[in-house]
């Protein structure tokens, strides 16, 4: 496309960074899906059926995402699905923090890690870079 | 280009431009999800779909006992078994005396590691721990152990938090591999 900008150096290394995280995130979950899927359940939000279908769905949305950002195909798609991730994400964790509820986040197959702020910090970073990928590819467009 | 000009094959209208990352974030979802639903397929234990009673339903809230009730009933002497359904680092960090420690996520594997069906048959009652009361993984558990037989399964109600504040006995926190207390 004639004109774009170079993209800039940060904007790259926020972009590679996302997509690591997205992509580490999703092919953990690949062999846990029953894990995933009882984790997704315990947020009390989706029908089982809606429980079991983003189980098996969301880690190859998180792979893909995370291969584009990596590799910059498809960068400011890939944003974008990035961006209603966490945003899903954040608001899940914000419904479990109101309502109280002692879950694993579900974030990772390690079960370790429970909803809690240091989650809800996590999911809002994922939000502000993924706007901000989003954003400045837009911008060095001609 | 005007947009009061028709279409056509020369000068086709233009998409614009987050009109075209929808559709491309669309193609990417559906792509993704294609992929998902092979490997589940191909997967040795795959997820099943459009179940009520499956992995995605949330659990049933299992029986509760109270803190008050647990100091009575170890007072009088009844034979109970606490399973702490925290994570190993949360267990090693406090937990009730002689309880046993099977998170909740692999929950399956560690009562075959611990032996359990053998231990739980001894036991009156069996009491499982979470850290707090709105807790599904605790749930979680009691429903697997009463399809495995036991019946006599409760969950604390409030938790380690209830446990903490009845004064009941804790055994001493320890170290997990990691070295952290």
């Amino acid at each position: 496309m004639s004109g774009s900008a170079p993209e800039k150096t940060w904007v790259v290394v926020l972009r590679v960074l996302l997509g690591a995280a997205l992509f580490f995130a999703g092919i953990t979950k690949i062999k846990s899906g029953w894990q995933l899927a009882e984790a997704i359940a315990n947020y009390n939000l989706l029908p089982a059926a809606a429980n079991q279908i983003f189980a098996v769905v969301l880690p190859w949305w998180e792979i893909a995402a995370g291969a584009l950002l990596v590799f910059g195909v498809w960068t400011r798609a890939a944003a974008l699905l990035a961006l209603v991730l966490f945003s899903a994400f954040t608001i899940a964790v914000i419904s479990a923090l109101i309502r109280g509820l002692d879950i694993e986040c579900g974030c990772f197959s390690d079960a370790s890690s429970r909803v809690g702020i240091r989650t809800l910090a996590v999911d809002a970073g994922g939000i502000v870079i993924a706007a901000l990928v989003v954003i400045m590819n837009g911008r060095n467009k001609a | 280009m005007s947009l009061s000009q028709p279409a056509s094959r020369e000068n086709p209208l233009p998409i614009s431009s987050w009109r075209r990352e929808i559709q491309r974030v669309l193609a990417i979802a559906a792509a993704a999800s294609i992929l998902g639903l092979i490997t589940n397929a191909l997967n040795e234990k795959p997820v099943p779909l459009f179940v009520r009673d499956g992995p995605g339903a949330p659990p049933e809230r299992a029986r509760r006992m109270s803190a008050v009730s647990l100091k009575a009933a170890l007072s009088d002497g009844r034979v109970i078994l606490i399973l702490d359904v925290r994570g190993e680092d949360a267990f090693a960090a406090g937990h009730p005396q002689f309880a046993l420690n099977a998170p909740a996520t692999n929950f399956i594997d560690h009562y075959a590691k611990l032996n359990l069906s053998t231990l739980l048959l001894a036991a009156e009652d069996i009491v499982l721990l979470c850290e707090s009361d709105q807790c599904p993984s605790a749930d979680r558990a009691a429903k697997q152990l009463a399809e495995l037989g036991h019946k006599n399964t409760h969950v604390l109600q409030d938790g380690w938090t209830a446990y903490r504040a009845a004064g009941l006995p804790l055994d001493a926190p320890r170290q997990t591999e990691s070295g952290k207390p």
